[in-house]
């Protein structure tokens, strides 16, 4: 085999996205402008950092920190550039392939949506890479100019690495929105803003990690965990994310939800154990001996982070279909065994409901047999686990409520008014309900009877207000607050014992309409073999002529008689 | 190779946007299909094409289901949406290229098909311009050539002789019919009927999601009119004369287009030759004189306008 063959092969296997995407950019004026600039900048300050390292040495100052000074004018310039420049532009690139026409053509070629997404993220990362050629020569020069260790080199580079993956795959994520312009220009601001603020957090941890005041030599026994539980968070994250992205741009028509169940069970797991590892392992692992905070980390981590995806993922379950096409339903197993998980995992509203509630209920007793395991010798009783876990407990209950009446509501009431998929707008709508009209009632009618109030009834159904309750517990800022809690607690616990009958109701009804699909083949070999023309003007029903309808019959489906399935 | 579709119903909501739609054409065959805007010919089309699915009914294409099999069934299927691709820093062969590997196309054959695409769409000489510097005819041309890149069995065509000028129309029609004469079949919908009723064979007229005609294209001008028009040129006042004709019984409408010209719709549903020489013999009979007698030749947008009444959804 000749070396042209092998990069034939090459050529072959790469995703057709990226061999485009790549092509469009180093043809692009803007991208090679940008990647100019970014040499010319990195010439500029290197020559001034020699310049100035220069006059110092002539005038008898210290040099000792010139490396770190000018690596942290590269990662100024690099961080920006590859967490907030390059997902930008491969949202905008996605946003591009999006619009309608281009879509269309994407979907009805042999590309899968997984492959499509995957494709643009790999551009993007080709790009970076492009971006990350021109500052590599310069930064591993800040090494000779001392001030600067490899480990904490690497380690901001890996920071931005991280930064750069999830903030890539949150950029495609947000440009696979469907709908009107001004819901995906709300949902990019925000999307950005969110970017920001991760972006702040990485610069200024690398930032600490740079201008430090002694030499950083990160111990090992703490580097490798910490690497490896962000590792774990962000690749977790960014797989779902990727999943969330393909679902989006997938056809409605399809089990688009499956693969996302099966990552968020997978991450459940994954974090559940790398997460009780760490924690039973913190002596050796960074963590100090003994039950102190810094052992319960990995829990409230593990607590945290799933919990918070649950909660969006319970109000994005209640946006889903509750009856199924024929696409769907021919990948509903026959076996009635296997119909209950393919119940769960399938796309579905009340499918997705009950998976997402077992998830939260697993989690919350997992937190809680981590709270019994690692901070049972605890000094005080509000140990960081037990916080996190009523702190977000509460809130998921919240979202539990009002998520599942808002999907109640629709499914009884507003079926033929509102599509299952805005089902989060009559839940947002009774969370803005709920959190104004009891306060404004109470302002009109009992402003007297609310002065020397201790327990602030008319906040209960507000979830904002008790979260904020909720996070102060235990700091006895004022009276009251014990009691407000219990009444939050006894609100939300009589709502969810008056949703379960209708819920049952919801879920047997869905469960039903769950079945595999029923093959028609009968019905389509007697269909007439004629254009069957319905004229409501001259009521007449004429066939088309001979010649046009060849007098044979109509092929059964696929499956039924493979001598009749001739593709190509 | 047919393509059947059978009582296709799509709903939106409460609009139904394809109600019950069935029709089969084949190898070969080109059908216009014909209906005002909103009247469900590009839901059909995105269903046939695997983009939507039904709500009922089904497209059996080569006797695969869109519905159960819609991975191989667009392998069969060209699609040519009713836009242009409008790419940036892209060239009209890389974008083929593009679109031949996502068709799973591979290595020597991948090149081969792409050469021979752009030789057949007669897009060599461009193959290197950029896809968005190209005028509404390339782009069609390069639209076209796309959907043919994995040589499919039917092509769908969502008004692909929009906002074109008469050279490229023209070029876009020979495309087609030597399309059709390699054994494919297309599917092409146009609001410039007189364009279909040069290329296509056959003919599918659609309102309200409805099916309301279908036919051949011979049949379909030959019958089914309610009426024929007849334009009359006489020497004397058209208006007397079209106040004349009027009181006719098999005459439905007249009308004085000049002061020596009269169109008159005769009413055609039992005879049409006949209707026709007995309004020239009446007409003569009372004295009008007469320098020219001529039977409009039917068309498409005359049975267009029989046929539908312009309801929209």
């Amino acid at each position: 085999m000749t070396i042209w063959s092998l990069l034939d092969r090459f050529d072959d296997w790469i995703n057709p996205i990226v061999v485009k995407e790549v092509r469009q950019a180093v043809k692009s004026r803007l991208v090679v402008s940008v990647l100019m600039v970014f040499l010319v900048l990195m010439l500029v300050v290197m020559g001034f950092a020699l310049s100035f390292q220069a006059a110092r040495s002539e005038f008898g100052g210290s040099n000792s920190g010139m490396g770190r000074e000018v690596f942290a004018w590269l990662q100024g310039f690099l961080l920006p550039t590859i967490m907030l420049v390059v997902p930008v532009y491969a949202a905008i690139r996605m946003g591009a392939e999006r619009s309608e026409t281009n879509a269309d053509l994407l979907f009805i070629s042999m590309l899968s949506p997984s492959a499509i997404i995957s494709g643009k993220f790999v551009a993007a990362l080709v790009f970076a890479m492009l971006i990350f050629s021109i500052f590599a020569p310069f930064m591993v020069f800040t090494y000779l100019l001392r001030g600067i260790d490899i480990p904490t080199i690497l380690f901001v580079l890996w920071m931005d690495l991280m930064g750069m993956f999830a903030a890539t795959m949150f950029a495609l994520f947000l440009a696979s929105i469907p709908g009107v312009l001004a819901l995906r220009v709300f949902a990019v601001f925000s999307g950005f803003i969110f970017v920001f603020f991760c972006f702040c957090y990485v610069m200024g941890g690398s930032m600490a990690l740079i201008w430090s005041p002694q030499e950083i030599t990160l111990q090992p026994e703490i580097m490798w965990p910490v690497i490896g539980a962000i590792t774990t968070l962000v690749v977790a994250n960014m797989v779902l994310v990727f999943f969330y992205a393909v679902a989006l741009i997938s056809p409605v028509t399809s089990n688009r939800i499956l693969p996302i169940r099966v990552t968020l069970l997978l991450n459940w797991v994954i974090t559940a154990v790398a997460m009780f590892y760490w924690s039973a392992n913190g002596a050796t692992m960074g963590l100090g001996a003994g039950p102190s905070n810094m052992i319960q980390i990995p829990i409230v981590l593990f607590v945290g982070y799933n919990l918070s995806v649950l909660c969006v993922q319970f109000i994005i379950s209640t946006c889903e279909r509750d009856s199924w096409g024929t696409r769907m339903t021919r990948a509903i197993p026959q076996n009635i065994l296997l119909r209950l998980p393919a119940f769960l995992l399938y796309t579905g509203a009340a499918g997705g409901v009950l998976f997402t509630i077992g998830l939260l209920l697993a989690t919350v007793l997992l937190g809680l047999l981590g709270d019994w395991l690692f901070a049972a010798g605890h000094a005080h009783d509000d140990t960081p686990i037990s916080f996190t876990l009523r702190l977000l407990g509460i809130i998921a209950l919240y979202v539990v409520c009002y998520g599942l009446t808002g999907a109640l509501i629709r499914y009884f009431f507003l079926r033929k008014q509102l599509r299952h998929s805005f089902t989060w707008v009559l839940t947002a709508c009774l969370v803005g309900v709920g959190s104004i009209l009891p306060w404004m009632f109470s302002i009109i009618f009992l402003l007297d009877g609310m002065r020397g109030q201790t327990v602030y009834w008319w906040l209960v159904p507000n979830p904002f207000a008790a979260a904020f309750e909720f996070s102060l517990e235990g700091r006895a800022w004022r009276g009251g607050n014990e009691a407000f809690l219990s009444l939050v607690v006894l609100f939300l616990g009589a709502w969810l014992v008056l949703l379960v009958l209708p819920t049952l109701t919801w879920t047997l009804q869905q469960m039903l309409r769950f079945r595999p699909y029923k093959r028609r083949s009968e019905s389509v070999k007697s269909l007439p073999l004629r254009a069957e023309v319905v004229d409501p003007i001259v009521r007449t029903a004429r066939p088309l002529a001979p010649t046009a309808i060849r007098a044979e019959p109509v092929p059964p489906p696929v499956g039924d008689d493979p001598s009749a399935v001739t593709p190509g | 190779m047919q393509v059947q579709i059978r009582n296709l119903v799509k709903h939106y909501g409460s609009t139904k946007a394809v109600n019950d739609i069935s029709f089969t054409f084949g190898s070969g065959q080109i059908y216009g299909f014909v209906g005002p805007n909103g009247a469900g010919k590009s839901t059909t089309m995105r269903i046939m094409a695997t983009l939507d699915e039904p709500t009922d009914g089904d497209v059996w294409i080569d006797g695969i289901s869109v519905v159960e099999d819609p991975e191989k069934a667009r392998q069969l299927v060209g699609y040519v949406p009713d836009q242009l691709p409008d790419h940036r820093d892209i060239s009209v062969h890389e974008y083929l290229d593009f679109f031949a590997r996502a068709y799973g196309l591979k290595g020597d054959k991948r090149r081969r098909v792409v050469e021979e695409i752009l030789e057949f769409c007669n897009l060599k000489g461009i193959q290197e311009k950029h896809i968005n510097a190209l005028s509404k005819g390339m782009k069609n041309r390069v639209s076209v050539a796309r959907a043919l890149v994995h040589d499919p069995a039917v092509l769908i065509m969502d008004e692909p002789a929009s906002g074109l000028d008469p050279r490229a129309r023209i070029e876009l029609r020979e495309l087609l019919k030597v399309l059709a004469t390699q054994g494919k079949a297309i599917l092409i919908s146009s609001h410039i009927l007189t364009e279909l009723s040069e290329i296509c064979d056959g003919a599918l007229f659609i309102e309200r999601g409805r099916l309301l005609k279908a036919g051949l294209m011979d049949e379909l001008l030959r019958e089914g009119r309610k009426h024929r028009t007849v334009i009359v040129r006489t020497l004397n006042d058209a208006h007397s004369l079209c106040k004349h004709v009027l009181t006719l019984p098999f005459v439905d409408h007249a009308r004085a287009v000049d002061p020596q010209t009269v169109e008159v719709d005769v009413l055609a549903e039992q005879d049409p030759d006949e209707a026709i020489a007995n309004l020239l013999e009446m007409i003569l009979k009372d004295g009008f004189r007469i320098k020219e007698y001529r039977p409009r030749e039917a068309d498409l947008e005359q049975i267009f306008m029989d046929v539908t009444r312009g309801e929209v959804q």
